[in-house]
């Protein structure tokens, strides 16, 4: 099945860090995108975004008078087409960034055009900001025939002795796949990527996604679950995209589909999937837990009110929803140290033990120097547009990070993307330390992720003027709603 | 880029073809410094033929805009191409110019005034 890379470079270029090489740069990402099958207006809005971050580097990175050099990459990753501008100067100095009003303009422009940006920072090897365009695939439209697409009509539920197959998803199934979506939720289904066939192809391929369907005898695909991996080698995944027709509820499909899809997943060594259940029932709750999964935190706001739940249930679903964050293991993973932060430590620890990890909690007082940082952060940034999420990760600890970490945020907010996580690495000395500054810029606790970036992280959680309604919110067994209370404690 | 000038009446006429970048952004600024600093304050940009413009070719026509509104100029836009039109929209600079269907509209606008 893999014979699309995760990710494959197409071209790079180095050039000295001045202005005249610019047409030269919009000219090979016009020429290369294009033959990547990029089209009309995408390529000058990527040509555009392109210039504007390659000026960041040619007047920030580097001191007057040094001769800097810097790397266009174009990369092609499943669904997409990726520019990434590359350098080894100067940090990104986010102070001078916020003091310079016009560039400011620069930004507003990448943030429109670019369907992704990633700031990462590469450590020795420099910094890396990665511009991103979806390939404009035809999305489910253009496979639905317009009676499919008269969504009043009712459809009769089909009776339980029907045979139902489970198998791994193939490449060939994602317009099947994308037509069940169309046919169980419209337009409404939060994971944007299940309407455009190729797109799912590409990451099936790739092996960043590994899924399984439930056929009916005549081979129509009326159930889907899916891991998502950061790489094809990752230890754990993200389970999502459970899809179950609504003909065939009740025909415990959801259990079985969770059930082939944990199975595979031990097979091939992964140490646990996590996953993000809806709270405005409890049926995906259930079914998790009758596979292994346990509750590890709350995320208020989680889940976007486009996301209708109208075949399970009708009623207001205006507001952004709770999700419980669940982690399934599968198999055993190595005994590692965690640094809780003194006051979540009780918290954290009932979390632990209630799955079983292996974890030696080591106090905050007992760290020491250990705890000592360097002068600079690195934090990487990742934006779910659709879903209106944004996701930081601590690579490094550094003593500016509460001030990087206030910058990025306010950035984040003027953006108007309601729900913004942070992932502190817990294996980390300085994690105490640094969840209670987080903390004063209105994060609070949402719970851990086992196994996530080599290690467990704490994930702590900041809404951005998120009405949340409590009373709403349906958790299936104790443990869940001793977390949610706490959650609610903790964001005051 | 290239800028091809004419002057109708007493409105100094910059018609911008090609691709407005940070490079040949300085080229254009160079150019209406020069006019503003004779006085040639009330123009009109035709971008029928501009294909492309950035951040950087934004901030020249910011620049020239404020220098020409104090001395009592003004500065119009015309023909924008459907992505041209996006830029300014996006940035909020929509409603800081006047933006105009045709060259003619723009340079009578000046009459009118």
């Amino acid at each position: 099945m893999d014979n699309m890379p995760e990710e494959q470079q197409v071209a790079r270029v180095t050039l000295a860090a001045k202005v005249e090489f610019l047409p030269a740069v919009a000219s090979f990402v016009r020429e290369i995108s294009s033959k990547q099958g990029l089209t009309g207006n995408d390529i000058e809005q990527l040509e555009l975004v392109t210039e504007e971050a390659c000026m960041n580097v040619i007047e920030h990175a580097f001191d007057p008078g040094e001769q800097g050099y810097f790397d266009v990459v174009i990369l092609r990753r499943p669904g997409q087409i990726v520019v990434a501008v590359e350098d080894q100067g100067l940090p990104f100095d986010f102070r001078k960034f916020e003091a310079e009003k016009e560039s400011g303009l620069g930004i507003i422009l990448m943030k429109a055009f670019a369907d992704e940006i990633h700031f990462l920072n590469l450590g020795r090897r420099g910094k890396r900001v990665e511009l991103i365009k979806n390939l404009p695939y035809k999305d489910v439209e253009a496979y639905i025939s317009e009676e499919e697409k008269d969504r009043s009509l009712s459809l009769p539920p089909i009776p339980k002795d029907i045979a139902i197959a489970i198998r791994l998803m193939k490449p060939d199934d994602s317009v099947d796949l994308a037509r069940c979506v169309y046919r169980c939720y419209g337009y409404t289904y939060a994971n944007g990527d299940v309407y455009f066939p190729d797109r799912i192809r590409e990451f099936l391929e790739s092996g960043l996604m590994i899924s399984h369907v439930a056929l009916t005898p005549d081979g129509g695909i009326i159930g889907h679950i899916a891991i998502r991996k950061e790489s094809p080698d990752a230890r754990i995944g993200e389970r999502g995209q459970a899809v179950v027709d609504p003909r065939y509820r009740g025909h415990g499909l959801l259990n079985k589909l969770i059930s082939s899809s944990v199975e595979n997943a031990k097979c091939m060594g992964m140490y646990g999937t996590y996953s993000e259940a809806v709270t405005v029932h409890t049926y995906s709750q259930k079914a998790a837990f009758s596979m292994g999964a346990r509750e590890t935190g709350i995320l208020l706001g989680f889940t976007p009110a486009t996301m209708l739940f109208k075949k399970i249930q009708e009623g207001d679903r205006q507001q952004r929803q709770a999700a419980v964050l669940l982690y399934t293991m599968v198999n055993d993973e190595p005994r590692r140290e965690v640094y809780p932060p003194f006051h979540h430590q009780a918290i954290i620890r009932r979390i632990y033990e209630r799955n079983n990890f292996k974890r030696n909690i080591i106090n905050a007082r007992d760290v020491g120097k250990s705890a000592d940082v360097p002068p600079s952060s690195q934090v990487d940034i990742s934006v779910q547009a659709e879903a209106s999420r944004a996701f930081m990760r601590i690579t490094q600890y550094g003593a500016d990070l509460e001030e990087l970490v206030r910058f990025r945020l306010r950035e984040l907010c003027l953006r108007r993307i309601d729900c913004i996580y942070i992932d502190l690495p817990l294996s980390h000395p300085a994690t105490p330390k640094f969840c209670a500054s987080m903390e004063m810029l209105g994060f609070f606790f949402a719970g851990i992720i086992p196994e996530m970036f080599d290690g467990d992280i704490l994930r702590l959680q900041y809404l951005n003027n998120v009405e949340v309604n409590l009373e709403n919110v349906q958790i299936a067994f104790d443990f869940g709603k001793e977390l949610l209370d706490y959650v609610a404690k903790a964001r005051g | 880029m290239d800028i091809v000038e004419k002057k109708q009446g007493n409105v100094n006429v910059l018609t911008l073809s090609g691709r407005l970048d940070a490079y040949s952004a300085t080229e254009l600024e160079k150019k209406l410094d020069s006019l503003i600093e004779v006085n040639q304050t009330r123009l009109v940009i035709d971008l029928e033929k501009l294909e492309y413009i950035s951040s950087s070719g934004l901030r020249v026509f910011l620049a020239a805009l404020k220098k020409v509104k104090k001395q009592q100029g003004d500065m119009k836009l015309a023909c924008m191409k459907p992505f041209i039109k996006e830029v300014f929209d996006i940035a909020g600079f929509s409603q800081l110019f006047n933006i105009f269907e045709t060259q003619e509209a723009a340079v009578s606008a000046f009459g009118e005034a």
